[in-house]
C-alpha cells in the first residue's frame, strides 16, 4: 500500500501539475530556511531553493519509498546542492543583509514584548554567528538536529555517516557554541 | 574524572540519557570544577536559545517561480487568494492609492456642483409635469418595446429561412449519398474483354464498346 507522499510522487510521475504544486507548497518554506541557515543570505537561499526544486523535478524518478521517506529524500538532495553551491563559492558570510531586514520577516508573534524581542534578535544573531564559526560537519549536524529537528538515523541516512558519527558531531557543535557563548557572557557580562 | 571526558558526556547528561553510575560520576565533577559546571549552564542556555532562530517566511512569489521553472504552469489561487492580494497589491500601490483620492474628490465635488441644479429643478415639479413626465415616459417605453417586437420577428424570419434552407441542401446530400451505386457486375460488362481492348486503344468510351461489338460507326450512339 503507498503512502501519502508516494501517492504524490506517483501522481507527480503520472504529469499531476497539482500534486507538484503541492510538493512545492509543502516543501517550500523548509528547503528555503534550509537554504538560509547554510547560507544565511536571503537572496542566495531564494536562488538555491528554486535550483533545488528543478533538481528534485527532474530527479523525481530516482526517489525509492523503500530507500527512506520522501522528506528524508527531498532534503538530501537539498543538501547536496547546498554542498555543491558551497564547495563552488567556497564562503559564506557569516551574516548576511541587514538583520533588522531579516527579523521583520520572521514569522513568529510569540514576543510582542520588545524587551522579549530583543533579545530573541540577540540570540538569533549570535547563533548565526556562532554556526559560522563551525566547521562544516559540527555546522551541519546542528542545522539538521536543532533547526531542522531530524532524527539521529535521518541525519546519518542525508549526511551518509553512521550514527555516532552524528551524535558525536551534534555534542561537539553543541560544547563549542556553549564555550563561544561563555567566553561571550565573560566578555560582555550580559547573558542572552 | 577529567574536565574533556565530562565534555563528552555532557550533552548526554543533560538529557539524562546516562546510566545512573555515570550521571552521579559527571554531577560529582561539576560540583568540583566551576568551568565544566559553567559550561553545563551554557550548554542548558543555547538549548532554549534555538527557538530564537528566525523562521523565515519565502517571498509569496517563490512557489509561483519554482513551479514556472519545473511544471511551467504558475500556482492556483483560491477566490479568498485572489482578492486578498489585488487587495494588497491595491492598497499598497501608490498609483491606486492616488487613483482612489482622486475618484473620490471628483465625486464629492460634482455632487457639490449638481446638488443645488437638482434641488432646483426639484422646487419647480408640480404634480401635472410628473404626470405627464409619467406619460411621456409611458409612451417611449412602449414605442421601444415595439421595436424590440418587430426586430424579434425578423430575426425569427431570418432563422427559419436559413434554417430550411440548409435543412433542404442536407437533405439533397443525403438523397445523394443513398443514392443505388453501380454493382460491380455492371462495370465489369462495360470494360471490354481483352481481344476487343486491342482494337480500341485507350479509348474504352460506351460508343466505342458498342462500335467495336456492332462493327457499325454511324455515330449515333455517341
Amino acid at each position: 500500500m503507498l503512502s501519502g507522499d508516494e501517492k504524490l510522487v506517483e501522481r507527480c510521475l503520472h504529469g499531476d501539475e497539482a500534486a507538484w504544486e503541492l510538493v512545492v507548497k509543502a516543501y517550500g518554506k523548509r528547503i528555503y530556511n534550509l537554504s538560509y541557515r547554510y547560507t544565511n543570505r536571503t537572496d542566495v537561499s531564494e536562488d538555491l531553493t528554486q535550483d533545488i526544486f528543478v533538481r528534485i523535478y527532474r530527479n523525481l524518478r530516482s526517489y525509492r519509498a523503500e530507500a527512506g521517506s520522501f522528506q528524508s529524500w527531498i532534503l538530501k538532495v537539498a543538501r547536496n546542492l547546498i554542498i555543491d553551491h558551497y564547495r563552488q563559492s567556497r564562503r559564506y558570510p557569516q551574516t548576511g543583509g541587514s538583520d533588522l531586514l531579516e527579523e521583520i520577516r520572521i514569522s513568529d508573534d510569540r514576543a510582542p514584548d520588545p524587551q522579549r524581542c530583543a533579545e530573541r534578535v540577540e540570540a538569533s544573531k549570535f547563533l548565526r554567528e556562532g554556526l559560522g564559526t563551525l566547521s562544516p560537519e559540527l555546522r551541519e549536524a546542528l542545522i539538521l538536529r536543532e533547526l531542522e529537528g531530524l532524527s539521529y538515523s535521518d541525519i546519518a541516512e542525508i549526511c551518509q555517516v553512521p550514527e555516532g558519527t552524528v551524535k558525536s558531531r551534534i555534542n561537539r557543535g553543541r560544547i563549542e557554541l556553549a564555550k563561544l557563548l561563555m567566553k561571550r557572557s565573560a566578555r560582555t557580562g550580559m547573558k542572552v | 574524572m577529567e574536565c574533556r571526558a565530562t565534555e563528552e558526556r555532557l550533552d548526554e547528561y543533560i538529557a539524562s540519557s546516562l546510566p545512573a553510575e555515570e550521571m552521579e560520576e559527571i554531577s560529582r565533577h561539576l560540583g568540583g570544577c566551576a568551568n565544566c559546571s559553567l559550561l553545563s549552564k551554557e550548554l542548558q542556555t543555547l538549548q532554549s536559545m534555538w527557538d530564537c532562530y528566525p523562521v523565515l517566511e519565502p517571498d509569496e512569489s517563490l512557489v509561483d517561480r519554482i513551479l514556472l521553472r519545473t511544471s511551467g504552469r504558475p500556482r492556483t489561487r483560491s477566490l479568498q487568494e485572489r482578492l486578498q492580494s489585488i487587495l494588497k497589491y491595491s492598497l499598497l500601490n501608490p498609483r491606486f492609492a492616488a487613483g482612489a483620492v482622486l475618484a473620490t474628490a471628483f465625486v464629492l465635488v460634482s455632487c457639490g456642483l449638481l446638488l443645488p441644479r437638482i434641488a432646483e429643478q426639484y422646487s419647480e415639479l408640480s404634480l401635472k409635469s410628473v404626470a405627464s413626465f409619467m406619460d411621456r415616459s409611458v409612451h417611449r417605453l412602449y414605442g421601444e418595446a415595439l421595436k424590440i417586437n418587430e426586430a424579434r420577428s425578423e430575426w425569427q424570419a431570418r432563422f427559419t429561412f436559413y434554417k430550411n434552407t440548409t435543412w433542404n441542401k442536407l437533405r439533397s446530400v443525403v438523397e445523394r449519398i443513398e443514392a443505388p451505386v453501380e454493382r460491380p457486375s455492371e462495370l465489369e460488362e462495360r470494360i471490354p474483354p481483352d481481344n476487343e481492348r486491342s482494337k480500341l486503344g485507350d479509348d474504352w468510351s460506351v460508343a466505342a464498346i458498342r462500335k467495336s461489338r456492332t462493327g457499325s460507326n454511324t455515330g449515333d450512339e455517341v
